[in-house]
């Protein structure tokens, strides 16, 4: 035992402790090569070349998709996976022409009295499972959508529709309407009649689809799994093989999964860190222009905001050039409509104002409360955004007498607050998901609309709902246009809500991926993506 | 003492009727816990029902009308009183039934389930290595009391408890995972390679923060063991200074840092969704905060009920622990 002691030191003794701690650490890094989980980030975009099919992307997005059945979903996350596995008849251009463009459909023609619109149908069209897809799926799907609690509003001005044989449908309205929106809109995704004889749990667990793709696992609140459709409409396409939707909510960590080549898209790329993403080798930033707008909605029951002199003062004061510079770091656009320009019938000649204080101060000065007032601003917590906005709005008001309390609220909270009118003033946004104001227009101005921001704001104007209806019961796009341009500039001139500015979408690539289009309404296209080795 | 003696002179005294006794401990600290678990339901039941925001609303989006919302509360059983939607939440309970996710449409248990995996890795790896870190480096720092090994281990370990736990979590994805590419970004990994080397940064990210505080506690209890007569007569006997360290002092120094560790997972149980969020992991503590902005009344209810019992597992289990090192100390 001596011995032992002479050749076992002290020193020897704490070598041995702390190696052994060392090999316990260190064993992953042995396991982690065995894993295979670890990307390289030397990837660099080759030559794009033709679309190649194959291959498998993962999209990092902020959360996962609440349903996927279209009737049922209202969330972006959500809305956007639906329309990647359910296709329409028509659906928004992928540009920023403001059109819809056929789908499902070849075309559409309008009957003499502009109240039945007939659609015909690809001839062949298949659904995921390879069971030919036909008119009476389509007038399932329309008709499902229409007594949908979630979605069916947009359905409002359909009376009926038909199936006059396999491939044409019949869509009848109340009044004449442009249906195209309509038709387009994700709540109306085709999915076979009756749902196969399956139960909507059932059916939405496995789907059917009609879409590019079909979801073939889905670990919710995870991930979700597509892989291609091979029945879709569009020959050759997709050209991925599958596509992994992961949630990684944090922008920071979504920013690194992108830099390890672990996300090969992330969504919502901080517009604070768009720079050194596009300097980043290996990495782009695809910024595609969207149909969101942000604005302040003031609660007209608070005294002081029932005035609109004290409205336009609060507009007239507002400096959206400095919060689009810093809020946006330059990535987003000041507006001056509540239209966004991407908005079919945006109204260009709404310029935003410029903040001009002596104005300001002039209809303060005439309104009822001169000497200024109070108010609370209610924002959204985790949007950085609009915190650098609300403080450059403090700044802005508090020189005309208005003495702003900044209150943060999560996104749930902050929306339950604006639907029960328990707010003064507060941001907010909206974004159009087809290329119709229909969508939001009633949305904003209706004052009987439950949960509408026209009740929010005590709204109830009946010049803008005259301009509104005339929109709605037209097919004619000039009139249209005509009807919704008095609806900008009425909204202008009584500021319930004031426009503050658009952003884009934001999303990080890296560059052997190529082809993700996302149009303005934020509907992505990965039909279109594909990969390079 | 007297005790201890009393029932080490006592002829009932076996192996077997201590076990028995330590199971009773185990029974009675168990039933102890009921009432905890019922007051973290009513805590949970009313908290998630106090903030603002309807369920309803949120799941039917901003188009429904009143009347589509009030129907949908309505067959969730949002309408009825409180004490009459508790009930019905306490009688589900009994039965082993969370209800069902109102956002998911599936039952919260299946849901909280498919979360479970990343973070109970995370907590016993982190807590495995924090123990590999910890024992070697307090050791050593007891051993070379006072010198600049323990003096740096001393300052290190302030350095590592004052870093915010998300801060540490980038650095070590900047260095580890893209300036070497030695491990993933982040994410649970596949399979079971895949998971000990996609859990090892973050594991480590929340070792690091609780190391400091073992070593401290080892350290302590090792300088006063090494200095206790016993030690100095198992060296006087001849014993290798290495057996003397791990059987001896190591053993009974253990026993307060089981204690401190146990506390720290207790802690870590509630307090893992830094970590996951930064590592974006899917675990119960991203899934927590999901369900509470969603307000996802059963799936929260669930969740905290979860924590809970996890927070009471892992004390009793400390307590274990200790009374199988030092059998003095009871259960009770």
């Amino acid at each position: 035992m001596t011995p032992e002691i002479t050749r076992t030191t002290r020193r020897r003794f704490l070598g041995r402790s702390l190696a052994h701690g060392a090999a316990l650490i260190a064993s992953p890094l042995a396991l982690s090569a065995c894993a295979g989980a670890v990307g390289s980030s030397g990837a660099s975009g080759g030559p794009a070349g033709p679309p190649r099919r194959g291959g498998h992307a993962t999209f990092a997005r902020l959360d996962d998709a609440i349903s996927i059945d279209p009737v049922a979903v209202a969330d972006n996350e959500s809305i956007w996976s639906v329309s990647n596995l359910f296709a329409r008849l028509y659906r928004s251009s992928a540009t920023s022409d403001g059109r819809s463009v056929p789908c499902l459909a070849t075309g559409h023609s309008l009957s003499a009295d502009r109240l039945t619109w007939r659609f015909s149908l690809r001839k062949g069209l298949r659904f995921s499972d390879g069971s030919p897809l036909t008119a009476d799926d389509v007038k399932f799907s329309i008709d499902r959508n229409t007594a949908s609690a979630a979605n069916g509003y947009m359905n409002a001005a359909i009376a009926s529709v038909a199936a006059s044989d396999a491939h044409t449908v019949e869509i009848r309205t109340h009044y004449p309407t442009d249906l195209l929106g309509v038709v387009s809109f994700y709540g109306n995704g085709v999915v076979p009649r009756g749902l196969g004889g399956r139960t909507a749990n059932a059916f939405f667990a496995r789907p059917v689809t009609t879409g590019p793709f079909t979801m073939t696992s889905w670990a919710v609140g995870q991930r979700m799994v597509l892989a291609r459709n091979p029945h879709y409409w569009q020959p050759g396409k997709p050209y991925l093989d599958g596509v992994t939707l992961t949630v990684v909510p944090n922008d920071n960590s979504r920013m690194l999964q992108l830099r390890g080549q672990q996300a090969d898209v992330v969504e919502q790329v901080p517009f604070s860190q768009i720079s050194s993403v596009k300097a980043e080798p290996g990495l782009r930033v695809v910024l595609a222009s969207s149909t969101r707008l942000d604005f302040l909605i003031l609660n007209q029951r608070y005294a002081p905001l029932a005035d609109v002199d004290v409205r336009r003062a609060m507009s007239a004061a507002i400096d959206r050039d400095s919060i689009v510079k810093l809020g946006l770091f330059g990535y987003g656009r000041a507006l001056g409509s509540m239209f966004a320009p991407t908005w079919p019938d945006y109204d260009g000649s709404l310029t935003p104002p410029t903040r001009d204080v002596a104005v300001a101060r002039r209809l303060m000065k005439r309104s009822s409360h001169p000497d200024g007032f109070r108010v609370k601003y209610s924002i959204d917590t985790g949007d950085a955004t609009q915190a650098t906005a609300a403080q450059i709005i403090e700044s802005n008001l508090s020189d005309i007498g208005i003495k702003v309390a900044i209150e943060e609220f999560d996104p749930n909270a902050l929306f339950n607050m604006i639907a029960q009118e328990t707010f003064q003033m507060a941001q907010t946004d909206l974004s159009l998901d087809v290329m119709d104001p229909f969508e939001n227009v009633p949305y904003l101005i209706d004052p009987h609309l439950s949960g509408g921001l026209g009740p929010s704001a005590d709204l109830d104007d009946p010049v803008v709902l005259a301009w509104d209806r005339r929109a709605q019961h037209s097919t004619s796009s000039s009139a249209i246009r005509d009807a919704y341009a008095h609806v900008q500039t009425r909204l202008r001139q009584i500021s319930p809500f004031i426009p503050l500015y658009s952003q884009p979408y934001a999303y990080g690539t890296v560059d052997r991926l190529h082809g993700f289009v996302v149009p303005p309404t934020g509907d992505y296209r990965l039909e279109d993506a594909w990969l390079t080795t | 003492m007297v005790d201890d003696v009393s029932v080490a002179t006592s002829p009932r005294a076996t192996p077997g009727n201590a076990a028995w006794s330590r199971l009773g401990a185990v029974v009675r600290r168990a039933l102890q816990a009921i009432p905890t678990a019922i007051g973290v339901t009513v805590l949970t039941f009313l908290l998630i029902r106090l903030i603002p925001g309807d369920p309803a609303r949120t799941a039917l989006g901003p188009h429904a009308s009143a009347r589509a919302v009030a129907a949908l509360r309505a067959r969730w059983g949002l309408n009825q009183s409180l004490p009459v939607q508790y009930w019905h939440y306490l009688v589900h309970l009994a039965q082993g039934n969370l209800g069902q996710s109102l956002f998911y449409h599936r039952p919260a248990t299946a849901v909280i389930g498919s979360f479970v995996a990343p973070t109970v890795w995370l907590i016993v790896y982190s807590a495995l290595l924090s123990v590999a870190i910890s024992i070697p480096v307090a050791a050593a720092a007891a051993v070379l009391r006072g010198r600049p090994f323990d003096q740096g281990v001393r300052l290190l370990s302030q350095i590592a408890l004052g870093m915010p736990q998300p801060w540490l979590g980038l650095l070590l994805i900047l260095g580890f995972a893209l300036k070497i590419h030695v491990f993933p970004v982040g994410g649970f990994g596949v399979g079971l390679a895949g998971h000990i080397s996609a859990m090892f940064l973050p594991s480590l990210t929340i070792a690091i923060g609780i190391a400091p505080i073992l070593i401290r506690a080892l350290r302590v209890e090792l300088l006063e063991v090494l200095g206790a007569d016993y030690v100095t007569t198992a060296r006087a006997k001849g014993l290798r200074e290495s057996r003397v360290l791990l059987r001896h002092a190591l053993h009974n120094a253990a026993i307060r840092a089981v204690t401190v560790l146990g506390l720290n997972i207790a802690w870590l149980v509630s307090g893992t969704v830094v970590v996951e969020l930064v590592f974006g992991l899917p675990g119960l503590g991203s899934l927590l905060v999901t369900s509470i902005l969603q307000r996802d009344f059963p799936l929260v209810q669930g969740l905290a009920l979860l924590f809970a019992l996890m927070v009471i597992a892992v004390n009793l289990a400390t307590d274990i622990a200790r009374s199988v090192l030092d059998p003095r100390t009871g259960l009770s």
